[in-house]
């Protein structure tokens, strides 16, 4: 816990200070990194936590890109629209977890995998609102500096992170983690499962409207394919499983990882981080279903006898 | 004496498509009594527990525990009035350590459940095992950790799925004696189990369930000679009581 929070905190350190240090496109890069984590996180929250995979997470980020994107033409202030984005994407996450959290497995997954794809098909259409396929062009005087969405995004991705940091120390927490391990006999010993997995669906919410948002004002042009993008769901779900579902730090590994591969292989060969991600994920899946961070967590030493001591005399 | 009585079921019935699981089953748990619930293979005892704890709602007729009726309710609204059940599968959860097993089960605010908790692990002798997985213990402490988990809400009420199945003799020997131990400490019991002489030794009264009806009922040697029972678990061998060959 305590190793936890000095790490975390060295990391939010050097990141703040990264903008000193770089280039704008190594900010850019690491504003993408950033963003990928907050997402992660949380994603990681409901589908890492509760084993509900959502597929289609995306579709709360294309809620707020369009949401921040629209408010800040209409007049906003930037973070007031960061702000109604986070808002939006929840409001609609609570009908929407309602309805959807009644299934289980993969029909979760596809439902929701579907519910992007009527984002999309929503923001294509809705061309009075949208500009549909066109897409919406931000002018460069309103957008913030790169700098200052870096900021944002940094600021998204530790709330994100802290927010898996303190569900995993508390009750709700441990709710959520017996509903993925076994949802009726958590029922059975008193969670009320339903309401759980609503509020977390919900809270999952927030922080990918409120990154859309931020994904707009950075890249000043969104359209219906580039937020409510499909290969967006697939790399939320493969960047926490690559590092350990349900932990503090495996979706920020799992993220470093793949941003990292993508970043150094690119540029000469545009395909092959798939093939080694892919690869990279074949055998993480075979020899540790759990993720990478597993390595650590086998060897559970002092702490273990301690609590042991306790239990004996509590036993007495 | 009407408040003697723990749980009630009246006329309880449970259709699966063709198979009627539970055909009008009338039952009553008293009041810090170890109830004895045998039957053959196939003769509903599962089903009714599943009905009972809410885990099945497709039963029908009624349910009464402390006088309030709970067909309908959620299993996590029965199990926080006080009602409590065990799986005839053992369902631990594999991830979770076996403290937090315990804990997730406790009451919400709780500020005693850690201690509670460690003192009932403590209890069975599982110390060494605290911070182990669910998925890491043997089959027998799963079972006992499953056993556990129900006591955190100090539960005026349990039903126990066949407990002791799959359990080693010594593991079998706490089982049983923590069940004899929270007994005594107020908790009511109804166990589902197939050894005759745990049932002796343990429950009184006894319920015979066959083929969804209660062919009997009362302490263990009454219903023992009871000749509807007989037939019941030794079909028609008994029945013709020798009088073939
Ligand atoms: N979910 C279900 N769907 C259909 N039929 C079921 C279902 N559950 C139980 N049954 C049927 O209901 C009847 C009673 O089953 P139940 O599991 O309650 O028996 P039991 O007395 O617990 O048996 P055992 O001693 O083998 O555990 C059986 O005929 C069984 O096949
Ligand atoms: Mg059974």
């Amino acid at each position: 816990m305590r190793l936890d929070l000095s790490l975390g905190l060295i990391l939010v350190l050097l990141a703040a200070l990264a903008p000193v240090a770089t280039n704008d496109y190594q900010l850019s890069f690491l504003l993408q990194l950033l963003l990928m984590v907050a997402l992660a996180q949380s994603w990681n929250l409901i589908s890492g936590m509760t084993g509900y995979v959502s597929f289609g997470h995306a579709v709360f980020f294309g809620v707020g890109a369009y949401t921040g994107a629209l408010l800040l033409v209409a007049g906003h202030s930037w973070w007031a629209a960061v702000g109604w984005a986070a808002l939006i994407a929840t409001a609609l996450a609570l009908p929407i977890g309602l309805l959807t959290l009644r299934l289980h497995g993969p029909y979760f997954a596809i439902a929701m995998l579907g519910l992007n794809e009527v984002g999309r098909t929503v923001a294509t259409l809705w061309v009075d609102l949208t500009e549909g396929g066109d897409g919406i062009a931000l002018s460069p005087a309103l957008l913030p500096a790169l700098e200052t969405n870096y900021y944002a995004t940094l600021f998204l991705a530790v709330l994100a992170t802290l927010a898996i940091g303190v569900v995993l120390g508390t009750r709700f927490g441990l709710e959520l983690q017996a509903i993925r391990e076994d949802e009726g006999a958590a029922e059975m010993v008193g969670v009320n499962t339903t309401r759980d997995k609503v509020i977390a669906f919900a809270a999952s919410a927030v922080i990918p409207g409120a990154a859309g948002a931020v994904y707009a004002y950075y890249t000043s042009f969104i359209d219906p394919l580039s937020v409510f993008l499909p290969a967006l769901n697939i790399q939320m779900v493969a960047m926490v499983l690559l590092g350990g579902r349900g932990t503090l730090w495996g979706p920020v590994i799992g993220v470093v990882i793949v941003m990292s591969v993508r970043e150094l292989t690119w540029a000469e060969f545009p395909t092959l981080h798939l093939a080694l991600l892919g690869a990279l994920m074949i055998l993480v899946i075979l020899f540790l279903p759990e993720g990478i961070l597993s390595v650590l967590r086998k060897r559970r030493g002092p702490g273990s006898t301690r609590l042991a001591e306790e239990c004996r005399q509590q036993g007495e | 004496m009407v408040d003697d009585i723990i749980l009630e079921t009246r006329g309880l019935r449970r259709d699966f498509g063709g198979v009627q699981a539970l055909r009008g089953v009338n039952l009553q748990v008293h009041r810090t009594s170890i109830t004895g619930l045998i039957g053959p293979n196939g003769s509903g005892k599962t089903t009714l527990f599943q009905v009972v704890s809410g885990m099945d709602r497709g039963g029908n007729g009624k349910v009464l525990f402390n006088d309030q009726p709970i067909l309908g309710l959620r299993p996590w609204q029965i199990y926080r009035l006080g009602l409590a059940r065990t799986f005839q599968l053992s369902r631990v959860f594999p991830g979770l350590t076996v403290l937090q097993n315990l804990l997730v089960a406790g009451r919400p605010g709780d500020r005693g459940a850690r201690k509670r908790a460690l003192g009932l692990i403590g209890r069975v002798k599982l110390c060494e095992h605290v911070n182990a997985l669910g998925s890491e213990l043997s089959y027998g402490q799963q079972r006992l950790v499953e056993f556990l988990r129900v006591l955190m809400c100090n539960p005026a009420l349990i039903l126990l799925d066949e407990p002791a199945a799959g359990v080693n003799p010594t593991l079998r020997h706490i089982l049983w004696e923590l069940v004899r131990h929270i007994n005594g400490l107020g908790t009511s019991v109804l166990i589902i189990e197939h050894n005759m002489n745990v049932i002796a030794d343990l429950c009184d009264p006894v319920y015979v369930l066959n083929e969804g009806e209660i062919i009997a009922q009362g302490d263990f040697d009454t219903v023992r000679a009871d000749p509807r029972v007989l037939e019941a678990y030794f079909g028609r061998t008994q029945r013709s009581g020798g009088t073939t060959s």
